[in-house]
């Protein structure tokens, strides 16, 4: 018990001091406003199109929508937390610091991940629901298992870019580099989901979009609830996965985002040459 | 500062930041969207009508109506679409093979009496009126309008969607709680960290 409570404070202190780092003032409160501001201002365009009757497409598309650019402040958020908080902590050795103190390599990583993604998270979280609650909460009632699997795929692909962003912080050690590749990664991505799309539509073949969907599971949820809506371009359908198919690729996702953090772990406390 | 005051008084600076955003976004102005559809109608003694566009409408899409009448007319907003409220009249009938009450107020009210959580709003309308609904939650709806006097009415109504970014009363009400709970839990630390840089500032002076 004693023991528990000695390595409980130093957690704590290097969490606190993590926080303090992550989170000046007002930053977290810049994040804050900005996560509910966009939040409404998204779901201007969905209310404003959507049609009268309710089902697990308005709930899937509602949610989707409202997350849309809240998601986005959330990985520029994490971004800055991970590549520039801890990226600067590894390039400027304060690090070094958090190592006098009697705890794991693994410890101290977790405190950091703690402060750069958990905050980050409940805030995200506390407007989102507060959001649902003022805008449909018909909506969220009928279909409270649609909304929280939109939620948990969106998420995951969020939390996959978030690993291999201490992944390459860990390898560059320099913040301002990692910021920068967080940021390419981010367009890359995005330009391989659009150049894969087009290949799909004209070369009629699903497997690169597939492979996609992996670390992006919300390929696969958006094809699944827009099935009726994929038939075009002279009547060629695109690929519909089945609503199995789909809780594999959230899983698949979650696993190799799990993997990644692993890696970054194991990196952090028996490869980092500190 | 303790970390406990810090840690209370960061949360009311974040619910502080996010009532501003949600009163912010309450000030954004309501707006017409598309074009208003009108009708002019002749409606017979005990006779009722109904617009037969669908009215796609939710917390932030409701409807104003401006409307004219030279009788007396009683006006519905129904929780339904236009087809469901044609099918169930014809459907109900006293007489399937006959047509003579479709437009009669009795089966108005018959279709009323069964759908009673359907009725969203009414009002009596003589001469020029105007009036505004907007739903609480997601629905489908359509305007009736019944003549239920002995003579027969003429009337005009313009039907425009109104689109807000947000239920504006909702928005507010929340922002009204949150600004002045973040207040409380915030002032503690805001005065601490004032008092901190003040005593900072006269140390470095003297």
């Amino acid at each position: 018990m004693a023991g528990n409570e000695k390595k409980g404070r130093p957690f704590l202190e290097i969490f606190s001091l993590a926080l303090q780092e992550d989170y000046r003032f007002p930053i977290l409160e810049i994040f804050a406003f900005l996560y509910a501001f966009g939040t409404f201002i998204l779901a201007y365009s969905f209310f404003q199109t959507s049609m009268g009757t309710m089902s697990e497409q308005t709930a899937y598309l509602m949610t989707t929508t409202l997350m849309g650019l809240p998601l986005d402040i959330f990985i520029i958020l994490i971004f800055k937390n991970i590549a520039y908080g801890i990226g600067n902590d590894l390039e400027k050795a304060t690090i070094q610091t958090l190592f006098s103190y009697p705890l794991k390599r693994a410890s101290i990583l977790t405190a950091k991940l703690l402060s750069a993604i958990l905050i980050a998270l409940l805030v995200f979280f506390g407007t989102q629901i507060t959001a649902l609650y003022l805008l449909a909460p018909d909506i969220v009632s009928g279909y409270l298992s649609v909304v929280l699997l939109s939620y948990i795929t969106n998420l995951g692909y969020a939390l996959f870019l978030t690993g291999l962003l201490l992944l390459l912080t860990l390898k560059t050690r320099r913040g301002g580099l990692s910021v920068v590749f967080g940021l390419i990664l981010v367009f890359a991505i995005s330009i391989i989901q659009g150049v894969v799309s087009v290949i799909e539509i004209f070369g009629g073949t699903s497997w690169p979009n597939q492979v996609l969907a992996v670390i992006n599971p919300a390929i696969a949820l958006g094809r699944y609830y827009a099935s009726s809506a994929v038939s075009i371009m002279g009547g060629s359908t695109l690929w519909v996965p089945t609503f199995n198919e789909v809780l594999m690729y959230i899983s698949g996702c979650y696993v190799v985002t799990a993997v990644l953090f692993l890696i970054s772990y194991v990196y952090f406390s028996r490869r980092l040459n500190l | 500062m303790s970390r406990q005051a810090t840690l209370v008084g960061r949360i009311g600076t974040v619910l502080i930041s996010v009532g501003l955003a949600l009163l912010l976004v309450s000030l954004i102005p309501s707006g017409q969207q598309g074009y208003p559809s009108s009708g002019e109608q002749y409606l017979a003694a005990s006779n009722f009508n109904y617009a037969g566009y669908f009215l796609y409408l939710n917390p932030q899409r409701g409807i104003h109506v401006n409307m004219t009448t030279d009788r007396e007319l009683q006006v519905y907003v129904f929780g339904n679409n236009s087809m469901y409220v044609m099918d169930w009249i014809y459907s109900h009938l006293p007489d399937s093979h006959n047509f003579t009450f479709v437009a009669d107020t009795f089966m108005l009210d018959a279709l009323l009496g069964n759908n009673t959580n359907l009725i969203k709003y009414q009002t009596n309308v003589t001469g020029q009126a105007e009036f505004d609904y907007t739903p609480s939650e997601v629905e489908e709806a359509t305007l009736i309008f019944a003549n239920y006097g002995s003579e027969p009415a003429q009337y005009k109504y313009e039907v425009t969607i109104v689109s807000t970014i947000a239920p504006v009363a909702k928005l507010q009400i929340t922002a009204a709680i949150t600004i002045p709970i973040g207040l409380v839990l915030a002032a503690p630390w805001i005065i601490g960290k004032t008092r901190e840089k003040r005593q900072s500032t006269t140390k470095k002076n003297s």
